[in-house]
């Protein structure tokens, strides 16, 4: 399955990537999506999505899949289909 | 009076008559500045039913307590008249300067009232005030008014806010500039001035600013600037300003894209904020005392704009400007974006009238015989670019699309209502409302039209405001809550959303009310103490509640609780709300075009969405303490904010609610 990923706003500052595409199998979850991220990006994107703790996302980051705040589909659990598109930004507000 | 300047400058241009009136303690702890004070001296001092842009409507500045003083990100000042758009209250708020000048020469408002003979200018250095010839400005830009002031004058350190030929020429969406680049924007207040025949106010200050404590305030500005400086947003959001907003709003389909007919925009990665910083930016820019410094400097380099210069884009201005009227081209958005502040447009309904013509043009109603020739195809950026120089000038069509969305679409007429997205006569902001359900809510009750930031309402979800909910939410819930089923709500959602979790689905309308409720509370408290709500609420929390309040007590020398706040910020809600209904308005007013509430979003992440508006627009009206159907203010509740007078004055009008349930027989 492939899965794109767009890193926007201070995330796209830390990696100075878009999007890129990734491959995953079909059981993958959400949260073992962004662990492989991490690896493959380092310490700077982990510590930017995780919290202290490293377990649940750190308030300063929104996730969404497909235009959808995980918070409104599985969380971390979500289970992720071929196609679809996660972004990861932080919180916004204004204009 | 400590934190205020401590006179009002009343100048009438008329009689040419001007007044300083020392500030009045008991008035400003009740409506504590710039917005507050603005919106009651409008009430008060304007005969309902004026037209807009005759010398009968007055036009307010106001800095609030603590613009100018060493408050982190206290540059925001108020700009106050009958709107020309709306007829309506028309506020409009900018940062830069020239709030801060206003102080330092001594002022905390000024109010003009009349019509200016000649075309003039007002000049206030500290305690001399005049109002000088300004033929030889008039017909300039915002940019060679500007210029050509500090020369005559011979001093670099005026701060000038001007109308540029858009105001002079009457555009109902003309702004006033300051800056350069900081833009009393909406409303229509620049038309307001150019009624006037004043071109320009400029100011310098040398005077300080009263502390009461100032050892507090010291240390209540460091707290404030270190919860600022150690947010794990801030250095994100002090370099991209509201610019990261393009790419994350195309990704979760709030992008209004060609007048809101669709919600996908292939060429968004063109005129993203991640390309402004690579490809236009030089460096970040400041407003008065600001350690977020959100604005940027620009400059195109290379191509057909190469030489575009200039300062303050905004996500509003490249939605406006770009994805609104289909245009991915990220200079010529630049460049459009130079010519509304020379011109002296406000960007975003310039950005909604364009769009409203391509699409006219699109659905034949109107055509080139129209347009003097001109294509007007979605993204066409040489069109967009010379009908804003027609709008500025009254030209062709820019004649008939100068008089704002609405009132364009009656005079084209052959169904071009159909495509004119307003709201109390303005254009909409930079949100699409069918995915974001709380901006939905907030243009269609918003008193002065669908602004996008009388509530500063959060896009996503937010991250905890860590220690505030100790002080903040059993006072929300106490005041805010009207029956017991918001209270529940209250108890529900608010809990969770603002305090400890905030965990909100943006496209649903559930908690929505009350968050626009809070939020509206919150920039009513923010606009009139002088604080810019960016550093609030988007970095979220670097300036947070309790530092205003501690900021504010110690520079005036008062001692006001959570409860004194709130009910100060709800009575300049109450004020503006009754402004417009004296002026005529009704719950129809606070409504949404057809568009929004009928016709489901075609495609992007929000397919398939309409409003939902009623529902949170009741729930809205009972927050406040209004009637849930007619939204008209009740006694009891006019009473509570110690506003007898305008309940008296709106029953004698039938428009107090209990007077109105009696002559719908509803109450005995």
């Amino acid at each position: 399955m492939r899965v794109k990923i767009r890193y926007l706003g201070r995330v796209w500052d830390i990696l100075k990537k878009k999007e890129e595409i990734i491959v995953v199998d079909e059981e993958t979850r959400l949260l073992g999506l962004l662990r492989r991220l991490s690896e493959r990006h380092g310490k700077n994107l982990e510590n930017l999505m995780f919290d202290k703790k490293g377990q649940n996302l750190s308030p300063y980051v929104r996730v969404t899949i497909n235009g959808r705040d995980i918070s409104a589909l599985d969380g971390l659990n979500t289970r992720m289909q071929d196609g679809d598109v996660l972004a990861i930004f932080p919180p916004v507000s204004g204009g | 009076m400590s934190g205020y300047a401590g006179q009002i400058l009343r100048v009438d241009l008329s009689k040419k008559k001007i007044v300083k009136e020392t500030f009045n303690d008991r008035f400003a702890r009740k409506y504590l500045g710039a917005r507050g004070i603005n919106a009651k001296i409008l009430y008060d001092e304007i005969k309902p039913g004026v037209d807009s842009l005759s010398k009968d409507n007055i036009l307010l500045f106001g800095a609030g307590p603590l613009c100018g003083t060493l408050a982190p990100s206290a540059s925001r000042t108020t700009a106050t008249a009958k709107s020309p758009l709306s007829n309506g209250i028309g506020d409009s708020h900018a940062g830069g300067h020239f709030g801060p000048e206003l102080k330092y020469a001594g002022y905390d408002n000024i109010i003009l009232y009349g019509r200016a003979e000649e075309p003039s200018f007002l000049w206030i250095c500290d305690e001399n005030v005049e109002l000088l010839d300004a033929q030889n400005l008039w017909g300039k830009t915002t940019w060679q008014t500007d210029e050509m002031i500090k020369d005559d004058l011979g001093d670099e350190e005026i701060q000038v806010a001007a109308i540029g030929q858009a105001g002079e020429n009457l555009v109902r969406f003309a702004c006033i500039v300051t800056d350069l680049a900081r833009a009393f924007g909406r409303c229509g207040i620049g038309a307001v001035m150019g009624s006037k025949n004043l071109k320009a106010i400029a100011i310098r200050g040398t005077k300080g600013i009263d502390v009461a404590d100032m050892k507090t305030h010291l240390e209540a500005v460091n707290e404030a600037l270190q919860s600022l400086y150690s947010n794990p947003n801030y250095e994100f959001q002090a370099k991209f300003g509201t610019m990261a907003l393009q790419s994350i709003s195309a990704e979760l389909g709030w992008l209004p894209i060609k007048n809101f007919t669709e919600e996908e925009f292939k060429g968004i990665t063109k005129i993203d904020g991640e390309t402004f910083l690579q490809d236009f930016c030089i460096k970040n820019k400041a407003c008065f005392g600001c350690a977020l410094h959100c604005g940027h400097y620009f400059a195109v380099k290379r191509g057909q704009f190469a030489g575009t210069e200039g300062e303050g884009t905004e996500f509003v201005n490249v939605e406006a400007l770009g994805t609104k009227v289909g245009n991915d081209n990220f200079p010529s958005i630049l460049k459009a974006h130079n010519l509304c502040n020379q011109y002296g447009l406000d960007t975003e309904e310039t950005g909604d009238v364009i769009a409203f013509a391509m699409e006219c043009y699109e659905k034949g109603v109107i055509n080139e015989k129209d347009t003097g020739g001109q294509r007007l195809d979605w993204g066409n950026y040489e069109a967009e670019l010379a009908l804003i120089e027609r709008i500025a000038m009254r030209q062709d069509l820019g004649r008939v699309l100068g008089e704002g969305v609405q009132r364009a679409s009656k005079i084209i007429g052959k169904g071009a209502e159909k495509y004119a997205l307003a709201v109390k006569g303005s254009g909409l902001g930079p949100y699409e409302p069918r995915a974001i359900q709380s901006f939905a809510l907030q243009y269609a009750v918003n008193t002065k039209g669908p602004s996008h930031l009388r509530a500063f309402l959060p896009c996503t979800n937010m991250p905890p405001v860590l220690g505030e909910p100790v002080h903040i939410i059993p006072i929300i819930e106490d005041r805010l809550c009207a029956s017991e089923e918001v209270h529940r709500l209250v108890q529900n959602e608010l809990r969770k959303n603002i305090g400890l979790e905030f965990i909100l689905d943006m496209r649903s309308p559930e908690g929505k009310s009350v968050l626009y409720a809070w939020y509206e509370i919150l920039g009513a408290l923010a606009d009139s103490v002088g604080i810019c709500q960016f550093p609030i609420v988007s970095v979220p929390w670097g300036i947070r509640p309790i530092h205003i309040r501690k900021m504010l007590n110690s520079a005036t020398g008062w001692h006001f609780e959570w409860t004194e706040l709130l009910q100060i910020a709800e009575r300049i809600v109450n004020v503006e709300r009754a402004f417009n209904i004296r002026e005529g308005f009704s719950s129809a007013d606070d409504s949404l075009p057809d568009r929004f509430l009928r016709e489901p979003l075609p495609n992007g992440p929000a397919k398939g969405l309409v409003v939902k508006l009623d529902q949170m627009k009741r729930e809205y009206y009972a927050l406040r303490g209004w009637d849930d159907v007619t939204g008209l203010p009740t006694r009891a509740k006019l009473e509570e904010l110690q506003l007898g007078k305008i309940a008296d004055e709106l029953e004698r009008l039938g428009k107090l609610a209990e007077a109105e349930a009696k002559t719908r027989g509803i109450v005995e």
